[in-house]
């Protein structure tokens, strides 16, 4: 056997060579990767840099090495911080998870008025975010608020909803919800649509019912989905900042602070743009953490 | 020819995208950038001076598009302008201090050259540089000499001065007259009879309250206002919250009796007399709209936040009523108010004549020490102005020039456009006028921070009846001391 050794090209000219060849592909991709590199890793890789310096504005002014990460983490109302966004995530997947799967499920098996159901369901997505929130607020208003006037109809006290330190994390979540599902609903409602639908017919010959073909043909069916969904759910929420900021300022007593909620008070409220970016670094880490474990879980499942 | 295509239709895209972002010419001023967005400033011609040179700048006070009475003055003004300093382009532009989006503008180097901002920023805007040592300017004008030591003090660092003050106050206690007048709580002339301490305070709120159904002691506790106001409650009771040693640490000593006496004192008020508002999670913003529609009696707050109860949400100027802040009940207690108002900074990047121009104008506005009849009349038009948008006109603070002279000038220049009972506010401007109110000035280290932890405390009273005021004071002290005082008395913080 004759072993043929080709001389390696240098990295250069392999790589002017891969661009030549897919000289179409490249230029194709080329407005992506502009936005994708000022826009998403140029900022990301700053932030990184920033959180490792002493700033002034947005300008860093002395190398400081972890110094900004020890001060964010000694702090008392970090581990509040990083509690409390755990327990928004935990909510969000109690409350928001199945909710989005339950109403795609309705929405599929809905024979008239398809279009105006969907568009109620989607509706909330469509409302401004901040809007949302202070609508929210307004619901949730410990006396004029709708929520204590219904309950005051039914002769019930009042309930302080967003002034409870135990209820204010799942109001907002509740906010988060009624915000995000109907999108959610919608690819999930898309991923049903596409099931085949013979094999329901199979199943109902075999005398199969409502639940045992949802749970033997639906749900597997749609399991792919339900990992994107998890995964996309947990990095957004993990993100919780706008919310409390409009809703609750973090209080009462700093029981809805989050960790994007810290990162923007350093940064906005105490111009400490070196300790914000110490926080988003962490919430970066904590993410890809959660990521690598969920898919480290699903693989083992799966083998 | 599939790839000839692809290539000329990726061509097209990269044409199309470097359109969209390519950046317009830089902008040199803000304004000019505010003009790219099509908001159009005001602004006035200049020809250049003997050198040929024309000095631009931009300065905040832009008024709103459905202010008639103020674009007519600012008109009047760029004309004066025009013709005393040819020389000098002035472009007006809308920038409201906000202390939200004020960072990233200083960072893009979007600051107009003349901007305003409040005492309580003072620490953060000038130890990240963002306001231009102007003590040779003031000296030139000879203004370091005139403007009231007590504000000098709280925008000068070693000895340098950063800024110019131009409005302040001391915190008083806001009075619904209205409400008063429903509990029977005024004089035979029809003025509020006002609480001499912090029990007849709280007997008079539960007494209206129970006249008029309406929830009556309004406490802010959001946005850092929770903190702000419970110093104010505090220092009323003789508590203090950061003590400087000899050696030149600070010590946090707000879990004194004093200041626990003064949280209980919230507790009891929200829980024993239940007077406080129902929606506890809130800033002032609440307050102004609870007093415009007299549904609260009593409060604290500076007199120039009464404009924001008036004009926002249409609050009748006859129904507000002022007195200067109500002592604790205990052997410590004073009435003390928290010094406040707001300055001017001239962005740092401006040269001395950018500087110098801004001082003229300035003097233009009216906002200078040498009262001549052309600044007169210009007080006269601003007070025309307030007038005309509905703002309280006559109710004055802490005079921010030293000059006897100048108040009683001033309160002549504006007389006829005084659109409020004055008497209503004499107990407030009688002691702010005649030096006989104790200020206090804000904590000299790490004030946002510690008002931030503060409002968690007052959150933690008002919305949990088991809290304990001790315990929460004593954890609050714990945290401060670690997280920032040992910081800054190590010497690795900048504050």
């Amino acid at each position: 056997m004759q072993v043929v050794t080709r001389k390696k090209r240098p990295l250069g000219k392999r790589v002017a060579h891969a661009i030549r060849q897919d000289i179409g592909a490249w230029v194709l991709m080329l407005p992506s990767l502009i936005i994708f590199t000022f826009f998403v890793w140029q900022p990301l890789v700053n932030g990184l840099i920033l959180s490792l310096y002493e700033t002034k504005g947005f300008d860093p002014v002395r190398f400081v090495g972890l110094k900004n990460f020890l001060d964010v983490i000694s702090e008392s109302s970090f581990q509040s911080a990083v509690a409390n966004t755990f327990k928004y995530t935990l909510w969000s997947l109690v409350l928001g998870f199945p909710l989005p799967i339950l109403t795609a499920v309705m929405l599929n098996e809905v024979k008239r008025l398809k279009g105006f159901f969907r568009f109620t369901v989607y509706f909330p997505s469509i409302v401004p975010g901040v809007a949302a929130a202070i609508m929210w607020e307004l619901i949730y208003h410990p006396t004029s608020g709708l929520l204590n006037s219904v309950l005051a109809l039914f002769g019930a006290n009042a309930v302080p909803w967003l002034q409870s330190q135990n209820l204010v994390i799942p109001c907002i979540v509740i906010m988060m919800t009624w915000k995000g599902f109907g999108s959610t609903a919608i690819l999930y409602l898309a991923s049903l649509q596409g099931v085949n639908q013979e094999l329901y017919e199979a199943a109902m010959i075999d005398g199969a019912g409502v639940f045992r073909k949802f749970w033997n043909i639906t749900l597997p069916s749609i399991s792919g989905m339900f990992s994107l969904m998890l995964v996309m759910q947990i990095i957004s929420v993990f993100q919780v900042m706008y919310e409390p900021l409009t809703m609750t300022d973090g209080g009462p007593n700093n029981a809805s602070i989050s960790l994007m909620l810290t990162s923007y008070f350093y940064g906005f409220r105490f111009y400490q743009a070196g300790r914000a970016a110490a926080v988003g670094t962490i919430t970066f880490l904590f993410l890809i953490g959660l990521t690598v474990l969920y898919f480290h879980l699903q693989k083992k499942n799966d083998s | 020819m599939k790839k000839a295509l692809s290539l000329a239709l990726a061509l097209v895209m990269v044409f199309a995208l470097a359109a969209c972002t390519a950046p317009a010419a830089p902008a040199k001023e803000p304004a000019q950038s505010a003009q790219a967005n099509g908001d159009q400033p005001a602004d006035s011609n200049a020809v250049p001076d003997a050198q040929g040179e024309i000095i631009e700048i931009s300065v905040r006070g832009k008024p709103k598009e459905t202010d008639v009475a103020g674009k007519e003055i600012l008109e009047k003004r760029l004309n004066d302008m025009a013709v005393k300093y040819p020389n000098i382009k002035v472009e007006v532009v809308d920038f409201p201090y906000d202390v939200n989006t004020f960072l990233p503008k200083a960072a893009a180097g979007q600051l107009p050259t003349l901007y305003n901002t409040y005492f309580t920023e003072a620490n953060k805007i000038i130890s990240q540089g963002f306001s231009m040592d102007i003590t040779d300017l003031m000296k030139d004008w000879g203004y370091d000499s005139k403007v009231n030591p007590a504000y000098l003090e709280m925008i000068s660092r070693d000895g340098r001065i950063y800024g110019l003050p131009v409005s302040g106050y001391a915190m008083g206690m806001w009075y619904s007259n209205e409400l008063f007048k429903q509990a029977g709580l005024v004089d035979a002339d029809g003025y509020p009879t006002l609480p001499k301490n912090s029990d007849e305070l709280a007997q008079m709120a539960v007494k209206i309250k129970e006249a008029t159904g309406s929830k009556t002691y309004f406490f802010p506790t959001q946005n850092n206002q929770g903190g702000w106001y419970f110093s104010q409650l505090a220092w009323s009771f003789g508590g203090e919250f950061e003590q400087y040693n000899e050696d030149g640490t600070y010590t946090a000593i707000f879990n004194s009796p004093e200041v626990v006496m003064a949280l209980q004192w919230l507790k009891d008020m929200r829980w024993t007399y239940d007077v406080v508002q129902d929606n506890i999670l809130c800033d002032m913003t609440e307050m102004h709209k609870l007093f415009a529609i007299d549904q609260m009696a009593i409060s604290q707050s500076p007199h120039d936040q009464l404009n924001g109860s008036v004009t926002s949400y249409n609050g009748d100027v006859t129904h507000y009523a002022m007195g200067p802040i109500v002592p604790g009940a205990n052997d410590k207690g004073r009435s003390v108010g928290l010094l406040g108002g707001t300055f001017e900074c001239i962005a740092p990047n401006a040269t001395y004549e950018q500087a110098d121009a801004c001082f003229k104008w300035l003097e233009n506005e009216g906002i200078t020490p040498n009262l001549t009849e052309e600044t007169l009349q210009s007080l006269k038009d601003s007070a025309k102005v307030d007038n005309e948008n509905g703002k309280l006109v006559g109710v004055l603070g802490i005079p921010t020039w030293t000059d006897p002279e100048y108040l009683s000038k001033r309160k002549e220049a504006i007389a006829e456009y005084v659109n409020v009972d004055l008497k209503m506010f004499d107990p407030y401007t009688t002691v702010c006028e005649n030096g006989e109110y104790e200020l206090h000035a804000e904590h000299p280290v790490y004030c946002q921070e510690l008002y931030k932890i503060l409002d968690s405390c007052v959150q933690a009273v008002l919305t949990d009846k088991n809290a304990d005021p001790q315990a929460l004071l004593d954890k609050a002290v714990d945290d401060f001391q670690r997280d920032y005082l040992d910081k800054a008395n190590a010497g690795s913080e900048v504050q």
